[in-house]
C-alpha cells in the first residue's frame, strides 16, 4: 500500500469526541481517531459496540449529540457524497430491481460512477446484470453490494462488516477485491469483529470498547518497533 | 434542478404500476355506474309506461329526465373516487416509509445521494401532484366517455345533455374540477400544502420515532392552528372587524407562511435529525 | 478509425436512447395531463363565448336610464346555462366567478361607503336595513341576541353607532329594551334618523307564535331609548297551511332615508296542486299600512276598489299597488300625504298563452318596481323589450330592445330569462 501524502490539505477522515445517545443508551461517549487517505483503517469491537454508529455518523446518516467530523478538513456536504461512499452491510437497491438498473441509477445521480468498471467487476463476480437483487444469494448480495461502493471513483469506502455472513470463497473474492487496484490510493475505513481474515490487509486499527477509543494503532509500526501482531496487541489491550 | 427531476421521474415509475391499477379501476367503477343506473332508471320507465300505462311524455315530465347528474351522485361513482383519495392518501405516508421498509434500506442510498436531501421531499410531493393531476385528467377523459354511453343507452327523449359545469355545480366535484381558475389555485394550493405539512409530520417521526409521531401531530396541529388563527381571532377577539376580502388577504399570507414553515422544517429534519 | 472508440460511441448513444426510455412514462402521462386540462379549460371558456353580449338598442327615451343599473339574467340554449349580469353596455358571465368572490363581495350599496367611511363599517352586520345614510350621517343599529355567535353583548340590546361625515365624530352607546324576554327574534327592516333620533323599525316574534311590528325611538345625545311603539300586531295562529305574516318595505331594505315605511300583512294558503304536485300560496287577503316616521303613526290604506292586489311597492310619498290583468299591468298610485288614489296606469304586458310543456318561467315577462320607477321585460320576435315607466305619471322614460349579439351557436330555441334588476348606485 502506498502512503499518500499531499501537500496543502492533508486528506483524512477526522474524527472528533463524538458522543450519540441513542434514547438513555450512550453508545459513543467521546470517539476521537483519523482515517488517512491511502491507508486501510480498521474498526475493531464487539458486536453492538458501535462500529456501524461511527459510520453513520460521518456520513450523516444519524444525528450526533456532540462533536465534530471532518472531511478534508470541512464538514460534510451533499457533493461530499461523490467522495465518499459508505457500504453498509445490507444492500441499498429496492429489491424489485435489476442489477443493470441498479448500474443505471447510480450512473444518473453519481458523476463519479464508473460503469465501465462497474461492468468489469461484474463480470470478475460472474454475475448478469439481468439478475434481479431479491432473488441474489447473501453472497452474491454482499459482491453487488461491495461493487455499487467500489465502481464509484471515490476518495473514502467506508464498509461495515463486509465479510459478516458470508462464504469462504465469496470472502476470498472480495478479499482479493482489496488487494488489487481498486483499494489503492484510497482511504478506507472497514468495521469488523472478526480480525482474522483481514489482518494482513489493513494498515491502521482503532480499537474501540465501552464508547470510546481504546487505542489506535498503526499495523506496520508497531510490527516492525515492538514485533507485535495486531491479535497481540488487541489481547494486551483486553487484558489489562 | 437536473437530480431533482430524475428523483421524480424515479419515484413516479416506482409507484406507477399501482397507478395503472387504480386508472383501470376507477375507470371499471365508473363504467358501472353508468351501465347501472341507465338500466335502472329504463326499468322504472318501462314500469311506469307499460305497468302504470303512463305517457311517455308524462313519464318525463313527472320522473325527470335521465342527466349525468344522477351517475355522479351514484355510488359507484362515488366510491371509484373515494378509492383514488385514499390510496393517494396512504402512498403521502407510504412513499417515505417504503424508503425505510425491509432488509434493503433504501433510504441509506437517498441520503447518500449528492443532491439536496430537500429534493427528495420536492421530488416525493411532485410525484404526488403529478398522479393527483393525472387522475384528474382521467376523469374528464372519463365524462367524455361517459356522455357518449348515456347517448347509446338513453334515447334522446328521456334525456337531457348537460354541459359538465352543471352536473358538477352543485357537488364534491366542484372542488376537484372548480369553474373557475382563481378556485382551482386555492383548492389545490391548500391540498399542495396539506401534502407538506403531512411531509413534515411523518419526518418528525421518522427522526424522533416514538416522540416523533406526538411531535408531528402537534406540528399539524399547531400548523392548522395558525391556518384559523385569523379567522378565529377575528371573530372572536376582534369581533369581525376586518372584512371578507381583507380576510382573504390575511388567510394567504398565513398559508404562505405555514408553507414555508413546512417545507423549512422538513429541510432541517432532513440535513440534521434524520436517521436511518 | 479505432474500433474500440466507434463501439463506444455507439454504445453511448445506446445509453443514451435506453436513458429516455426511463422517462416515457411519466411524459406520456404529463402530456395527456396538460392536453386534457387545457382541452377542458379552452372548451370552458369557449362555453362562456358562446354566450352572447347583449345590447340595448334604444327606441325611445332617455339612455341615463341605464346608467348603473344591473341586470340580471340566464342564457340557456340546449344543455347550455349562463348566468349572466349586464352593467352600462358590458355583459358579465356569473358561471366562472369564484367562490372567493361569492364570500367577499359586498353588496353593491355599501361600495361608496366602503371607500370614504371604511373603519365605520367594520365590525357591523352589513346588510341595507341596519344602516341609514344621508348627506350628514351614517347611522347603524344592530339588534343583538344574548349569547349569540358573536358574544358582544350579555344582554339582549340594541347596539347603536351614529357617525358625523362632516366632523367625522361618532356616538356609539347599547340599550337593553324593555320586555326582552319576551321576544325571540327581533329583526331590523329599516332605520331612519331625524332630528336626534334614530328610529329603528322591526318585526318581533313571540314565544307563542305572534308577531309585532315595533318602532324602538333613541335619543342620539342622550344615548338612551325613549319610546317603544308597538305599531302592528298580528296574532293569528298557523293553521291548515294557512297563516299570515308580514313583510315591511317590500322586501328590499335601502339605507336611504325614507319618510314612509310600507307594511304588508297578508294571510297566505297553502295548498297542494294535484296536477303538479307542487305546494302553491294563494293569497287570500292583503292589508296595506304605510307607516309615517316622523309623526309615528301608523295608517291602513283602503284597497277595497282595488281588488285583490298582488304587489306593491313604496317611493317617497307615493304608494304603488300592482296588478297583472289578462295582456295589461295596472298600477295604482296612493298619494300618502293627500291619502288619494290616482288614476290607473295601463301597461301592455303580454302574458304567455299558458303553454305547459314550455318551461312557463322562461315566457313570463319580467317586472320590476324600483325607486319609483317600473321595469318591465318581456320577449318579442326577436329579442327583448325593455321598458321603464315614470309611476308618478304613467310616462314612458325609456323604451329599448335587448338583442342578443354575437351568439355563436345559431338556434332559434334559445332563451334568456331576466330575473333581477339592481340599481349600483
Amino acid at each position: 500500500m502506498k502512503r499518500m501524502i499531499l501537500q496543502g490539505g492533508i486528506p483524512v477522515i477526522e474524527v472528533k469526541n463524538v458522543t450519540k445517545k441513542f434514547g438513555r443508551k450512550e453508545v459513543l461517549k467521546g470517539v476521537s481517531f483519523t482515517a488517512e487517505k491511502g491507508q486501510i483503517t480498521c474498526l475493531i469491537g464487539i458486536n453492538g459496540v458501535g462500529k456501524t454508529t461511527i459510520m453513520q455518523a460521518i456520513m450523516s446518516l444519524i444525528p450526533i449529540n456532540s462533536g465534530e467530523i471532518f472531511i478534508d478538513g470541512s464538514k460534510l456536504t451533499k457533493d461530499s457524497y461523490e467522495k465518499i461512499i459508505f457500504i453498509p452491510d445490507t444492500i441499498t437497491m429496492p429489491p424489485q430491481m435489476r442489477i443493470g438498473d441498479a448500474f443505471a441509477f447510480m450512473d444518473d445521480f453519481y458523476q463519479s460512477w464508473n460503469q465501465k468498471r462497474a461492468e468489469e467487476l461484474l463480470e470478475f463476480f460472474k454475475l448478469e446484470e439481468t439478475e434481479r437483487i431479491s432473488e441474489l444469494s447473501k453472497g452474491n448480495t454482499a459482491k453487488v453490494n461491495m461493487l455499487l461502493g467500489l465502481a464509484l471513483d471515490v476518495d473514502y469506502l467506508l464498509m461495515d462488516e463486509p465479510f459478516s455472513g458470508i462464504d469462504i470463497f465469496s470472502r476470498e473474492e472480495i478479499a482479493n477485491v482489496f488487494t488489487s487496484h481498486l483499494i489503492e490510493d484510497r482511504g478506507v475505513i472497514i468495521t469488523t469483529h472478526e480480525i482474522n481474515d483481514i489482518e494482513h490487509l489493513i494498515d491502521k486499527v482503532v480499537l474501540i470498547d465501552n464508547g470510546v477509543v481504546l487505542k489506535e494503532f498503526n499495523v506496520e509500526e508497531v510490527r516492525e518497533k515492538e514485533g507485535k501482531s495486531v491479535i497481540d496487541v488487541l489481547r494486551e489491550v483486553y487484558e489489562s | 434542478m437536473n437530480r431533482y427531476l430524475k428523483l421524480v421521474n424515479f419515484e413516479f415509475n416506482r409507484f406507477f404500476k399501482l397507478y395503472v391499477v387504480l386508472v383501470i379501476v376507477t375507470i371499471i367503477m365508473q363504467i358501472i355506474a353508468v351501465i347501472v343506473e341507465s338500466r335502472r332508471y329504463m326499468q322504472e320507465a318501462e314500469n311506469v309506461i307499460y305497468g302504470e300505462m303512463m305517457s311517455k311524455a308524462d313519464f318525463i315530465k313527472n320522473y325527470e329526465a335521465f342527466t349525468m347528474q344522477r351517475i355522479v351522485q351514484s355510488n359507484w361513482f362515488y366510491w371509484s373516487i373515494a378509492f383514488c383519495a385514499v390510496i393517494l392518501l396512504i402512498y403521502v405516508f407510504f412513499i417515505w416509509y417504503r424508503d425505510w421498509l425491509g432488509k434493503n434500506s433504501f433510504i441509506y442510498r437517498l441520503l447518500m445521494l449528492p443532491t439536496a436531501r430537500l429534493n427528495l421531499y420536492f421530488a416525493k410531493a411532485t410525484a404526488i401532484l403529478i398522479f393527483v393531476f393525472g387522475l384528474v385528467a382521467l376523469q374528464l377523459f372519463l365524462f367524455s366517455i361517459e356522455t357518449q354511453l348515456v347517448k347509446w343507452m338513453i334515447p334522446a327523449e328521456f334525456r337531457v345533455d348537460l354541459p359538465m359545469s352543471e352536473y358538477i355545480r352543485f357537488n364534491y366535484l366542484s372542488i376537484i374540477l372548480p369553474s373557475s381558475i382563481f378556485d382551482f389555485f386555492i383548492f389545490y394550493g391548500i391540498g399542495i400544502i396539506a401534502v407538506f405539512i403531512m411531509f413534515t409530520a411523518i419526518l418528525f417521526e421518522r427522526c424522533y420515532r416514538l416522540k416523533g409521531i406526538i411531535f408531528g401531530i402537534s406540528y399539524g396541529l399547531v400548523s392548522f392552528g395558525f391556518f384559523l388563527m385569523p379567522l378565529l381571532i377575528n371573530t372572536f377577539v376582534l369581533k369581525n372587524y376586518f372584512f371578507p376580502l381583507e380576510l382573504f388577504v390575511m388567510e394567504v399570507i398565513v398559508c404562505i407562511i405555514i408553507l414555508l414553515g413546512a417545507i423549512w422544517i422538513g429541510n432541517y429534519l432532513l440535513k440534521y435529525k434524520i436517521r436511518v | 478509425m479505432d474500433w474500440k472508440l466507434f463501439i463506444k460511441i455507439q454504445n453511448q448513444g445506446l445509453m443514451g436512447g435506453a436513458r429516455m426510455k426511463k422517462y416515457l412514462k411519466i411524459l406520456v402521462v404529463l402530456i395527456i395531463t396538460v392536453i386534457m386540462i387545457g382541452t377542458h379549460n379552452i372548451r370552458t371558456s369557449f362555453a362562456s363565448q358562446t354566450m352572447p353580449e347583449y345590447v340595448i338598442k334604444k327606441i325611445s327615451g332617455d339612455e341615463k336610464e341605464l346608467q348603473d343599473l344591473i341586470i340580471y339574467g340566464e342564457y340557456n340554449v340546449g344543455n347550455i346555462y349562463h348566468s349572466f349580469k349586464i352593467l352600462n353596455g358590458k355583459t358579465i358571465n356569473l358561471n366562472h366567478e369564484s367562490i372567493i368572490r361569492k364570500i367577499t363581495e359586498l353588496p353593491s350599496q355599501f361600495e361608496m361607503i366602503m371607500e370614504e367611511h371604511k373603519n365605520f363599517l367594520r365590525k357591523k352586520v352589513l346588510i341595507p336595513e341596519n344602516f341609514f345614510e344621508d348627506k350628514t350621517w351614517l347611522a347603524y343599529a344592530e339588534y343583538q341576541l344574548e349569547n349569540s355567535f358573536n358574544g358582544m353583548t350579555n344582554r339582549n340590546e340594541f347596539l347603536i353607532e351614529v357617525l358625523n361625515k362632516e366632523t367625522d365624530e361618532t356616538v356609539a352607546f347599547e340599550v337593553a329594551i324593555p320586555d326582552s324576554e319576551n321576544y325571540y327574534v327581533i329583526n331590523i327592516n329599516d332605520v331612519q334618523l331625524m332630528n336626534g333620533r334614530l328610529k329603528v323599525l322591526t318585526n318581533n316574534y313571540r314565544g307563542d307564535g305572534s308577531e309585532e311590528a315595533h318602532l324602538y325611538v333613541f335619543d342620539i345625545k342622550e344615548k338612551k331609548l325613549i319610546r317603544d311603539n308597538v305599531i302592528l300586531k298580528n296574532s293569528e295562529e298557523i293553521e291548515n297551511g294557512k297563516w299570515t305574516s308580514f313583510s315591511i318595505n317590500n322586501n328590499s331594505p335601502s339605507l336611504k332615508p325614507s319618510e314612509y315605511a310600507l307594511i304588508l300583512l297578508q294571510s297566505v294558503q297553502e295548498e297542494m296542486n294535484e296536477n303538479t304536485k307542487e305546494v302553491e300560496t294563494k293569497i287570500l287577503a292583503s292589508e296595506f299600512y304605510v307607516y309615517n316616521f316622523e309623526k309615528e303613526v301608523l295608517e291602513k290604506v283602503n284597497t277595497g276598489e282595488q281588488g285583490v292586489v298582488e304587489k306593491a311597492s313604496l317611493h317617497n310619498s307615493t304608494l304603488f299597488l300592482q296588478n297583472q290583468i289578462d295582456s295589461r299591468l295596472e298600477v295604482v298610485p296612493y298619494d300618502i300625504e293627500t291619502g288619494t288614489w290616482h288614476e290607473k296606469l295601463l301597461f301592455n304586458v303580454p302574458q304567455t298563452s299558458g303553454n305547459t310543456d314550455n318551461d312557463h318561467i322562461h315566457t313570463d315577462p319580467f317586472i320590476t318596481v324600483l325607486n319609483g320607477k317600473i321595469y318591465i321585460i318581456h320577449a318579442i320576435d326577436d329579442g327583448y323589450s325593455i321598458f321603464i315607466g315614470d309611476l308618478s305619471n304613467g310616462q314612458s322614460l325609456y323604451e329599448g330592445k335587448i338583442v342578443a349579439k354575437n351568439k355563436k351557436i345559431n338556434r332559434h330555441d334559445d332563451k334568456t330569462y331576466f330575473r333581477l334588476i339592481e340599481s349600483k348606485s
